[in-house]
């Protein structure tokens, strides 16, 4: 007789409650999420760790694997450079969200939630000369428990979101063993580089980033086309939400002689814009989650529109608070939730009419041409990034001693948001009486883009994909993933124009492109909004409200093999709302 | 008739044996559980652990266990008998439902080749119908024998009511009622799991056969599945 003990022992009984979506968020009568009442702004907000190198890995990388590992850039006069090496271990954890719930088990890269944070330079000339810029390689190590049960599958692939990088560290969603499926048509569209994959428990995985201006392989540096903030997360086909739920996301932020991590202006004189930097340079992700009376993460699996918790997490802390002096800060928020939408405001109290002004400086393709000055909220949908900076020492705070990051956007299904309401607190500022000396500065002129041509864009290849729901299932151009059949065959360094059009209704889509920055040039016929415009911003995430339409142009430089697009609400990803295209050598 | 008993024989057989199997395999593999209460006496129960968060999780308080009849007219209980300890895949469907549903059976029946010999012992398929008065076990039964359905691929039928619960309960609903009156609205999706280790997902039905499989192999663990060709 099989006892429910005996189950037990043999460890094949699911994670209790995470397992059970049993209470989970679905909002028709007889499915809710607990409803913890747990004090805000009770815990300080963390800071996920810095990664620092290694000095060496053992085995040693295999370059044959990768493209342009000993890269001699004779346009800049850079040598082949050795890569600076980083290890990280994906393991389970205990993890405290919050002072009166206990340890919560997560998977985070090195046990944390959010993962280490990467802090690189991009290799140029300036960089090369200052600080020794190099290319660098990660070997992530899988040690998730194989026997897991719940939710959640311990096999990993790691995408670097918004990297300009070969497919085989991309994080390409499929297990080697799938691509292997793909038999003949393997060698006919992927070759001659390997096409990377996923990795089971035991094993690691190298992934290797140039990080070199695109259009570096044909000596066409294209030096305003650098990121600030990449995150990295899990990438595994059909599982992408649940892991990037249990914790495997991380920030891995860039900078270079403009956007240097100096706001004395000490390093790069000349041109060091002097942003906000050290402990006035704060990444944020907000993340919605939901969790059991014992702390345990629930996730409801049957949930096929997008997952909603109501709990709000930000760097891995409940509802935090964080003590500001009177100066500048430079935040970078980053939307890490499987599929809510945020609208965000600087509020004096919960939903109070006093509401605070900031400068919005960079978006997913790093700084602006100029910053947008003086706005007093943004949307930042899933895998989106904004960056702001906020001055503390400005007049509009004198007298005010806390501050919310608040949410005031609707959304109760992964459907897409209502419209603004009573707003929730994410976070609160504790403005301390301090008033220290700010070397710091948000120039006029951050990273200028200029607009695609019409003579590049000229006779380039255009298509369209239309994003659909299909009896109850998602498809692009009427099709599910074929991680074997590319919907596109672009030559490397070609530009194309992509039409990307929401035809499911009431459906949103934030559509992730992977390889390159995008150049946004219409919505809905119109101009775009400055946070997205050609020649103001770059983009890697598209947001598509309800039958919106957004024409594109982008780059496939330097790189060749196959690459993915889809869905970023992590759901509909996860049930196939994803396609491949594949770049060629020519 | 002979042979359709045989393949109600083998069916039962199949579903009855997994638990056994199961057990057999939990007896050959014992497990520490550190940290489960009664484990040392005396001892404190440490703080969470991984073994502490399997704890107490009657797993059928989700899954209703309404009685629905196969294409055998055989009477199981959803949970009991066709969910409990298994790696399942379940559809949605009618049979007058036009175009769509003969494509995603026909597809099905190409997941059921490629399963092989893993269908009725490692994977079971359920295909629902939403059109109960309609689709008795009778026409089931014809509809089923129209594809060359195998042991370990029933066809269901039941209460409209039940079955409309059910369809709810696996995630299969539109918020928009009009829509969600639409019975071909919810034949699109595929969903799979595997019961014991609380896995799930979500496929289209009409997703490649081969790619279906391999999701399929993925919730099949705990252990990796073997991924051969």
């Amino acid at each position: 007789m099989l006892t429910r003990r005996a189950v037990l022992k043999c460890g094949l009984v699911a994670a209790g409650a995470a397992l059970l979506p049993s209470k989970a968020t679905r909002s028709y009568a007889d499915i809710r999420l607990p409803s913890l009442q747990l004090t805000p702004f009770v815990d300080k907000l963390p800071f996920p760790p810095d990664l620092t190198p290694v000095s060496s890995l053992d085995p040693a990388p295999n370059p044959a694997v990768h493209q342009y590992f000993n890269f001699e850039d004779t346009v800049l006069g850079l040598p082949p450079l050795s890569p600076l090496l980083y290890e990280v271990d994906q393991t389970e954890a205990l993890h405290q969200f919050h002072r009166d719930l206990p340890g919560t088990l997560i998977w985070g890269y090195n046990g944390s939630l959010p993962g280490p944070t990467f802090k690189v330079y991009q290799v140029t000339q300036a960089t090369y000369r200052e600080v020794q810029a190099r290319p660098v390689l990660v070997r992530f190590h899988n040690h998730l428990p194989q026997d897991h049960t719940g939710f959640g599958v311990p096999v990993t692939t790691i995408h670097f979101h918004g990297g300009h990088q070969e497919p085989y560290s991309d994080g390409f969603p499929g297990a080697l063993a799938d691509i292997a499926s793909c038999k003949g048509q393997l060698e006919r569209f992927f070759a001659p580089f390997p096409p990377g994959g996923a990795f089971e428990p035991g094993a690691f995985f190298d992934c290797y980033f140039p990080l070199r201006d695109p259009g570096f392989s044909f000596g066409q540096h294209e030096v305003n086309d650098r990121p600030a903030t990449l995150w990295y997360h899990d990438h595994l086909l059909d599982f992408t939400g649940p892991n990037v739920y249990k914790g495997l996301a991380g920030f891995f932020l860039v900078f270079d002689e403009l956007d240097t991590g100096d706001e004395t202006g000490t390093r790069f004189p000349g041109t060091n814009m002097r942003l906000p930097s050290d402990a006035f340079d704060v990444p944020l992700v907000i993340q919605d989650k939901a969790f059991d009376a014992q702390g345990r993460l629930l996730f409801d699996t049957f949930e096929h529109d997008g997952f909603l918790g109501n709990q709000f997490v930000v760097n891995g802390t409940i509802q935090p608070f964080f003590e500001v002096k009177r100066r500048k800060y430079r935040f970078r928020l980053l939307n890490g939730s499987n599929a809510r939408v945020y609208q965000l405001f600087l509020s004096q109290a919960p939903n109070s009419k006093t509401v605070f002004h900031f400068d919005q400086i960079a978006t997913e393709g790093g700084l602006l041409s100029a910053p947008i000055r003086g706005i007093d909220n943004f949307r930042l949908h899933p895998a989106e990034r904004v960056e702001i900076v906020v001055d503390f020492a400005d007049p509009q705070f004198k007298g005010v001693t806390a501050v919310y990051l608040e949410n005031r956007l609707q959304q109760d299904n992964g459907r897409g948001p209502d419209g603004l309401g009573a707003g929730t607190p994410l976070l609160q500022f504790r403005l301390l009486d301090e008033r220290p000396e700010d070397p710091s500065r948000v120039p006029d002129t951050l990273r200028r883009h200029n607009t695609i041509s019409p003579a590049e864009l000229a006779g380039v290849t255009r298509r369209t994909f239309e994003f659909e729901r299909s009896n109850g299932a998602w498809a692009i151009n009427g099709q599910f993933v074929d991680l074997c059949a590319p919907v596109a065959q672009i030559p490397v360094n070609a530009t194309e124009r992509w039409r990307l059009v929401n035809k499911s209704g009431g459906w949103v889509h934030p559509v992730h492109i992977h390889l390159s920055f995008l150049h946004v040039l219409s919505r809905n016929g119109q101009v775009p909004p400055l946070n997205e415009r050609d020649g103001n911003a770059l983009k890697d995430t598209i947001y598509l409200g309800p039958n919106d339409e957004v024409e594109i142009a982008f780059h496939f430089r330097d790189f060749t093999g196959p690459y993915v697009f889809h869905c970023h609400n992590i759901e509909h990803e996860d049930m196939a709302m994803m396609a491949v295209f594949n770049v060629h050598a020519v | 008739m002979c042979r359709s008993k045989r393949a109600r024989l083998l069916f039962w057989a199949v579903h009855l044996m997994t638990p056994v199997l199961l057990a057999l395999y939990c007896a050959g593999h014992p497990v520490a559980v550190p940290g489960e209460p009664g484990d040392r006496e005396g001892e404190p129960p440490r703080t969470p652990t991984r073994a502490s968060a399997l704890a107490d999780a009657p797993r059928g308080d989700y899954f209703p266990n309404i009685i629905l009849r196969t294409h055998d007219n055989q009477p199981l209980r959803f949970y009991d008998d066709l969910l409990r300890g298994k790696v399942v895949l379940i559809n949605f469907f009618y049979v007058t439902c036009g175009d769509v549903c003969p494509l995603m059976t026909a597809n099905l029946v190409q997941v059921q080749a490629a399963l092989g010999e893993r269908l009725g012992r490692e994977v079971f398929m359920y295909s629902i119908t939403l059109d109960p008065q309609t689709d008795t076990a009778e026409v089931l039964k014809q509809y089923a024998a129209g594809y060359g359905v195998k042991p370990g691929w029933a066809f269901l039928t039941g209460q409209d009511a039940e079955i409309q619960r059910l369809r709810r309960i696996l995630g299969l609903y539109d918020r928009d009622p009009r829509i969600d009156a639409d019975k071909t609205q919810h034949t699109g999706l595929l969903i799979y799991g595997n019961e014991a280790t609380g896995r799930w997902g979500a496929v289209p039905a009409l997703l490649a056969p081969e790619r279906i499989v391999r999701a399929v192999l993925r919730v099949i663990g705990p252990q990796p599945a073997v991924l051969t060709p």
